[in-house]
């Protein structure tokens, strides 16, 4: 029976070819959207979960509020980790990760010494590759970091340095120092494996100090810690809400010294409405559900973008599945006999809607044949703007395959499901008579066309709202002058001749100015808690504030043509070990009603109290997704907390850098041999921080490009099918003087009247959503109004050429032949 | 088989009642064959397309072997329709998509008849019709006499009690026709009761009785030869 529904559902397909096109071609660029989203979403959703015992481990976050800074972050205190599987016979295991400043490696090989600088160098504990299971190639998971000297690489890095050489127990030289590294374990290429946390090289955190000169501190946030839970434990659903309700006593005890340490007893601290909350995070939510916890090792993805593009591939196919709807009702009039006779022979009414939906199987099947085909061709163009590394055999794995296969009957159901029950309810005598017209079911015809079209404005409107806004972010002041900036990074190893080196970069006659300090726009910042002074004349409203700060010298300020509102900056003819700049935001956060002059003590230091000489008007630090936070220049004469980095920024002039560039690597060369020149440019840097965001903008675009074409597809179907339906009105008409002009007006108006009607509804909720989505960006524009008159005058202007093809050629044809014809 | 009493049709507009059957009175034995005729909008299809479950009568009663079948719902009128009628048309009305073969093969589709019976007996209908050889091709691609010998081997192919014929030879000329009609009595010498609407005096002339029809009613009726058991 269904080879019989098949083979007549074939032969209808050969039959009404344009037809045929229309459903086939927007059914398969329907899946193929659906089928990209979906891997797309699969592999945002596998991050992590291969990861032996993925669902026994947690990351340790930390809910925070200090004075007015409040946060929530992906970073614990160095000894959390072992506090909590001393505390909690449920936690079984933790293991840290710190992740160091870039640092130079070298590798001494039979053609001479290999130097890089490696930015991706991570700093564990000795069980990290047993609790995370990150695919070893070579080298004991249990054994290869136990040694202080050990390295495992990745793959890449293993044959950047050594070639086609075994690797393992081969050595590095770590960092300007030399440290020589044993390498103990390869790693398989981790680029295309969906992990939040991805490095090129690891070593023993015993190798960095600070960590261990931090340990006795519960403020210093600066490891990521991930404990493993007991098999028992992990499977009791309520062992995470009993483990949290007992975090803040542990925390109590274990944190006490530390804050005393800092000058807020902590009994004191939270009576002032302040909290340090430890939470446990399950590790395969890291990568989707982290919202707004804060994280820089980890590749931390938004679900909402996934519930978005679930969005837009429903929508998509649903475009495609109304084509068909539309195209079939309206054809009904070339089905009637068939349905009619089949009637007559006593062929129930259920039958003749498996017959339909049948044919409207047929239909997604061979589109889904195409669909494959193009996901297969279309995978490396996806893969480059999506920034993903998707296989085009992920579809047969995880079951995805079987999703397909109830992708398309269920796509298959949603196109047949209405024609079935519209034409299998035709009277058997109505029909024989051929009473029955297309005509008739024009209402829902018309609704669904304008479904179609509030669906693909909705998402134009969307997109031109989306790259708005983000042309927005990139080209909004940041409080200084992010062009011809170029960053040097390393010249900490420069040590004394540092400011040789600067001085000599300043010299130069493409060089405006040049200045050093110890971090630099996009590249992170040093966070700590400072006392502000408070007296009775000063009004200072917080007691106490975190700043960000950089420590830097004294041309940084005019390097970066920061503004100085009150008093002024550092300067050479005064001592300013003792002296701090602040920018407005943190001024105002306390409330001096006067700045300059006041004093802020640093309990992380020495107690020493720093006197406010300057505040500069506000600067953004990272991009501007982040907003502006209190923030604080330090003179890198004072003795505040050095984090041993340090980077040179030179404002050019020229428009041209790279001639620029070879005279300072030269310079660099004298000073430096054993560290490569490495520099980057301020408004790249910043450019990457909105990469991720571009990608999916540019993902959302195709989508709605094809969502246009899916529908106007449609509009197309159902002009042809008018005008022909129309033949003999049209030859009349013809024939009693209409030209053609008169004639395209007449097939037109009425389906453009109808994209008029989607437009407006569509504009209304286009803005609700997008106004939604606007609320998460700390920076946002007002929906300019011309976006729907952009986006309503384009859908009606492809509307109009749609239609108008169709039209015309109606309208130039003989009349003679048409009325001949019938 | 059939007796039908006070049979009445209405065909309602806005502002227009139209009656097509004013309290039709008739009855027509098992193995008759018969003919209706009468000038156009006399009411002849609309009757015949209430004799075969195709359309529902406003008043009047209809026996179909004993059974009230007026009132019947669609699904109890298909169900019916399907074990017990045969329909031939002026128009033939054969499927475009399908071919000769399994055009007459339908029926049977729709009253569950298994693969296998089913070749056997279109195959032995359509040897019968003389098509046998055409049996791959589709309707355009047949003379107009032998798209309604399919028609015929449709209607009887799932053996019929009654068949029910409109204008059977309208669309086809006269040796066709007489063809199709030579046809029909062999099939009703075989015990098929046939209902035949035609304008044709010559055609109604293979019929036992003809029914003549006015407005709605029968006028006369003329028997050509007794019709025994």
């Amino acid at each position: 029976m269904l080879k019989n529904y098949f083979k007549i559902a074939w032969r209808n397909i050969l039959k009404y070819r344009v037809n045929s096109l229309i459903n086939i071609l927007g059914l398969a660029i329907g899946l193929t959207c659906v089928i990209l989203i979906g891997l797309y979403i699969q592999d945002e959703l596998s991050y992590d979960t291969f990861f032996k015992d993925s669902d026994q481990i947690y990351r340790v976050n930390i809910d925070g509020k200090m004075g007015d800074n409040a946060f929530y972050a992906g970073y614990t205190p160095p000894p959390a980790g072992a506090a909590l599987v001393e505390n909690f016979p449920e936690i079984e295991s933790f293991t840290r990760i710190y992740r160091p400043n870039a640092d130079v490696v070298e590798a001494k090989t039979e053609n001479g010494e290999l130097v890089f600088n490696e930015t991706n160098i991570y700093a564990v504990d000795a069980n990290f590759l047993e609790l995370l299971s990150y695919p070893l190639a070579q080298g004991d998971p249990t054994t290869c970091l136990k040694a202080v000297n050990s390295a495992v690489v990745t793959h890449q890095i293993a044959k950047k340095y050594f070639g086609e050489t075994n690797p393992i127990g081969q050595t590095l030289f770590y960092g300007s120092e030399k440290q020589p590294l044993k390498v103990t374990g390869v790693l398989e290429d981790l680029t295309s494996l969906p992990a939040t946390v991805k490095f090129d090289m690891l070593m023993p955190v015993e190798n960095f100090g600070d960590v261990a000169y931090f340990n006795w501190s519960w403020v210093w946030l600066n490891v990521a810690t991930y404990v493993k839970l007991t098999d028992q434990a992990a499977k009791d659903p309520n062992t995470l809400a009993r483990l949290e309700s007992k975090f803040p006593d542990m925390v109590k005890t274990q944190a006490a010294g530390a804050f005393d340490r800092i000058g807020q007893p902590y009994e004191q601290f939270l009576k002032n409405g302040n909290h340090w909350d430890l939470h446990l995070q399950p590790l395969t939510d890291i990568h989707l559900r982290s919202g707004e916890i804060v994280s820089a090792i980890s590749d931390q993805g938004d679900i909402q973008n996934l519930y978005i593009f679930g969005l837009i591939a429903f929508f998509i196919i649903l475009l495609a599945c109304v084509n068909f709807t539309n195209l079939a009702t309206a054809q009904a009039g070339k089905r009637n006999k068939e349905i009619g006779i089949r009637k007559v022979l006593g062929s129930p009414r259920s039958q003749l809607m498996k017959l339909f939906l049948a044919e409207a199987l047929l239909y997604t099947l061979i589109a889904a044949g195409f669909a494959v085909l193009l996901v297969f061709l279309l995978l490396p163009f996806f893969n480059s703007l999506s920034g993903k590394t998707i296989f085009f055999t992920d579809i047969f794995n995880n079951g995805i395959w079987i999703i397909l296969i109830g992708l398309i009957l269920l796509t298959g159901f949603l196109a047949g499901i209405y024609p079935a029950f519209f034409l299998s309810s035709f009277k058997p005598v109505a029909v024989l008579k051929g009473g029955l017209t297309a005509t008739k079911n024009g209402f829902l015809r018309n609704g669904l066309v304008v479904f179609q079209f509030v669906i693909a404005i909705v998402m134009v409107i969307s997109t031109l709202i989306v790259f708005i806004q983000l042309r927005y972010i990139q080209q909004r002041d940041l409080g200084y002058d992010k062009e011809n900036i170029l960053v040097i990074s390393n010249t900490e190893t420069l040590r004394k001749s540092e400011d040789f080196f600067r001085q000599e970069l300043a010299a130069m006659p493409q060089v405006k100015a040049a200045t050093s300090s110890t971090s630099i726009f996009t590249k992170g910042s040093f966070g700590d808690f400072y006392l502000p002074q408070t007296n009775e004349a000063n009004h200072a409203v917080a007691k106490d504030i975190v700043l960000e700060s950089y420590l830097v010298d004294d041309h940084f300020i005019s390097t970066l043509d920061l503004q100085i509102i009150h008093g002024r900056g550092f300067d050479a003819r005064f001592n300013d070990s003792l002296s701090i700049v602040l920018n407005e935001a943190a001024a105002k956060q306390i409330g001096w009603v006067n700045p300059v002059g006041q004093k802020i003590r640093y309990p992380g230091g020495n107690m020493e109290d720093y006197t406010v000489i300057g505040v500069v008007k506000d600067f953004n630090l990272q991009s501007l997704h982040q907003s502006i936070q209190p923030f604080a220049l330090f003179s890198n004469t004072s003795k505040s907390y050095d984090t041993g980095t340090s980077f040179i920024t030179v404002k050019y002039k020229s428009a041209d850098p790279k001639e620029l560039l070879s005279s300072i690597e030269n310079k660099w060369k004298r000073y430096q041999q054993d560290v490569p020149f490495q520099y980057s440019f301020l408004e790249d840097d910043l450019n990457a921080a909105y990469r991720s965001d571009q990608q999916l903008a540019k993902l959302y675009g195709i989508f709605t490009s094809l969502s246009i074409f899916i529908a106007c597809l449609g509009l197309f179907g159902l002009v042809a099918f008018t005008a022909q339906q129309r033949t003999k009105e049209i030859g009349i008409r013809k024939v009693l003087g209409a030209n053609v002009a008169e004639i395209v007006k007449l097939l037109s108006t009425d389906f453009l009247r109808l994209v008029l009607i989607a437009v407006i509804v569509a504009s209304p909720i286009a803005w609700l959503a997008m106004n939604q989505w606007l609320q998460d960006f700390a920076y946002r524009i007002d929906i300019p109004w011309w976006v729907f008159v952009v986006a309503g005058t384009s859908a009606l202007a492809i509307a109009i050429i749609t239609v108008s093809i169709q039209a015309v050629k109606a309208a130039i044809a003989n009349p003679v032949k048409s009325l001949r014809m019938e | 088989m059939i007796k039908i009493k006070d049979l009445e049709k209405y065909y309602a507009t806005e502002d227009v009642k139209t009656i097509a059957l004013n309290k039709l009175s008739f009855e027509v034995k098992e193995g008759e064959f018969v003919a209706v005729m009468g000038p156009s909008g006399c009411g002849k299809s609309t009757l015949l397309n209430i004799l075969g479950l195709l359309d529902d009568p406003d008043g009047g009663s209809f026996l179909f072997n004993g059974t009230e079948v007026a009132g019947y719902n669609e699904r109890k009128r298909a169900n019916l329709r399907k074990h017990n009628l045969g329909f031939v048309f002026q128009s033939f009305n054969l499927i475009d998509e399908l071919t000769v073969f399994e055009n007459v093969e339908l029926p049977l589709i729709y009253t569950g008849v298994k693969p296998a019976e089913r070749k056997q007996r279109v195959e032995e209908v359509l040897e019968k019709m003389g098509i046998m050889h055409r049996r791959k091709h589709f309707p355009q691609q047949l003379s107009g006499g032998q798209q309604q010998r399919v028609a015929v081997a449709r209607a009887v192919v799932n053996h019929p009690k009654l068949i029910l014929a409109d204008e059977p030879t309208g669309n086809l000329d006269s040796s066709n026709g007489n063809d199709v009609m030579d046809l029909l009595t062999e099939l009703n010498s075989a015990g098929t009761t046939i209902i035949m609407v035609t304008h044709s005096e010559h055609d109604a002339k293979y019929s036992h009785r003809i029914i003549r029809m006015l407005d709605g009613q029968k006028v006369t009726e003329n028997i050509l030869s007794e019709f025994t058991h």
